[in-house]
């Protein structure tokens, strides 16, 4: 892999892109700000952490459609020809856009999300330092590393389909975790047929009811460890690679 | 067969092997779980000796302050991650975090209990935008400061000196049958309590800016003689 081909590849994408990502961030800041105003409105119906909730959804909005943008080349034959033919390895193109799709992506959103914030805590009368969300509470980074797997399903999307690949992923993406919640609550009711399972969250935990109480059980803290490297590096990495694989598998 | 679709094969066998492994623990987990144990959802936490409890924080989840024999400090399992203590002189910190609900929400919380605390002596609380159920403490002094968005419910509490300071949003409920021979009440801001169901045979108020006070008419009559 080539350092300088990176850059290029990276300098294209951006250059080439650059009015359509300046639009996209001020609609990702006026989507953001009317999230804030329709929770700050209707506050009585969403109480709890709402900076939270408005971080996580539009940074799986923004990041599905950003992330599904960087093949957008292959929707036409033409400009997926065009793409195909760069003088650049695949390895270097995907490794350019999951760049793009990740570190400069997370950047600008974290940017607009505080903008957005500020904005909402000063029409809300809150405004102070530690009224703004802090990524680091409670564990609530944990969302960056499911986003880096979401980003890796997108673009192996917008590689695998050609026409319609943004809602055709998100489809796969539905069935894919319906069935590993379906076949993780199998395997659990096989392993332990005598609870009654309530809910499982595959590589993680899982609750049962005993005479009306829900128990929470959860992994020890090694095992949870290996879990945790797995669901968090192992799988966004190793479908990474396999976006590598579709592109250089590529035809059209 | 494509690299790619070997790849996906080797990708969805490691993916099932670690569910399987995963699951496997788990059910060793479930195995040691003593279905008869009251606790069972809790963990214990161990702590230095204290006399006053000062608990910030978030009012997702209750915390149960309840006077027993035994000295002792349960955590429910799941929120043991938002759970941090320190002993500093005879105060026992607790920090417990989370996302905040309405007060209306928290009045009605079915929600189980994030802390019980039992303790065979305690000398009073500071609350900073936390929940708490305080019940059975028979005691001579007792100091409630109360902070924030912090809500206290005190029930079946004996007090000879109860000593109350509330400030900005707070709110104090006296549930089921409450002693105290004299009340010190400071309430400044917005706070508000409901003395309903405490009897008492003095009471000092100092009052200020828009509090509430909730009375019944034998509390209002006391407070009259006063």
């Amino acid at each position: 892999m080539n350092y300088s081909t990176l850059c290029l590849l990276i300098k294209r994408q951006c250059k080439e892109h650059y009015k359509t990502y300046v639009i996209g961030l001020l609609v990702l800041l006026i989507l953001l700000v009317f999230m804030f105003l329709v929770v700050h409105q209707w506050k009585d119906s969403f109480s709890g952490a709402v900076q939270n909730g408005v971080f996580v959804i539009g940074l799986f909005i923004a990041g599905s459609v950003f992330s599904n943008a960087m093949f957008s080349e292959f929707s036409t034959p033409q400009s997926g020809m065009w793409l195909l033919g760069i003088p650049a390895k695949a390895s270097e193109k995907v490794v350019s856009s999951i760049v793009i799709s990740t570190v400069f992506f997370l950047t600008a959103y974290v940017i607009i999300f505080y903008i957005a914030d500020f904005f909402y805590l000063l029409f809300a009368g809150t405004l102070t330092f530690k009224a703004m969300l802090n990524p680091f509470k409670n564990g609530f980074y944990q969302f960056f590393f499911i986003y880096l797997t979401f980003n890796a399903l997108m673009l192996l999307g917008s590689v695998i389909f050609n026409k319609n690949s943004f809602i055709k992923m998100l489809l796969t993406i539905a069935v894919l975790f319906f069935l590993l919640n379906y076949l993780n609550g199998w395997l659990l009711s096989f392993l332990i047929p005598e609870a009654t399972i309530v809910s499982t969250i595959a590589f993680d935990s899982f609750l049962f009811s005993h005479h009306g109480e829900n128990v929470k059980v959860f992994l020890p803290d090694n095992i949870n460890l290996y879990s945790a490297l797995f669901v968090h590096a192992f799988l966004p990495i190793a479908l990474w690679v396999l976006v590598w694989l579709k592109l250089k598998e590529k035809e059209i | 067969m494509k690299t790619s679709n070997v790849f996906i094969i080797i990708l969805s066998i490691s993916i099932s092997g670690m569910l399987f492994v995963t699951n496997l623990s788990l059910k060793k987990e479930y195995d040691k779980i003593d279905l008869d144990d009251v606790f069972k959802n809790y963990v214990s936490v161990s702590s230095e000796h204290y006399a006053v409890l000062s608990i910030s924080g978030s009012n997702g989840y209750p915390i149960e302050i309840v006077q027993k024999d035994t000295n002792a400090i349960k955590v429910l399992r799941s929120r043991l991650e938002h759970f941090k203590s320190v002993v500093k002189n005879d105060t026992l910190f607790i920090e417990f975090t989370g996302a905040n609900i309405s007060m209306q929400k928290s009045f009605l919380s079915t929600t189980p209990s994030g802390i019980i605390i039992y303790k065979n002596n305690l000398a009073g609380i500071i609350a900073t935008n936390t929940h708490q159920r305080v019940s059975g403490f028979e005691t001579e002094h007792f100091t409630l400061n109360l902070k924030g968005y912090s809500h206290v419910e005190l029930q079946n509490c004996t007090v000879q000196t109860l000593s109350i300071a509330m400030e900005n949003k707070s709110h104090l409920q006296f549930v089921e049958h409450n002693l105290a021979d004299s009340i010190a009440l400071k309430m400044t801001n917005t706070s508000v309590a409901n003395l309903t169901d405490v009897a008492f045979k003095k009471m000092h108020p100092v009052l200020s800016d828009s509090v509430t006070l909730v009375l019944s008419k034998e509390v209002f009559k006391n407070l009259l003689k006063n």
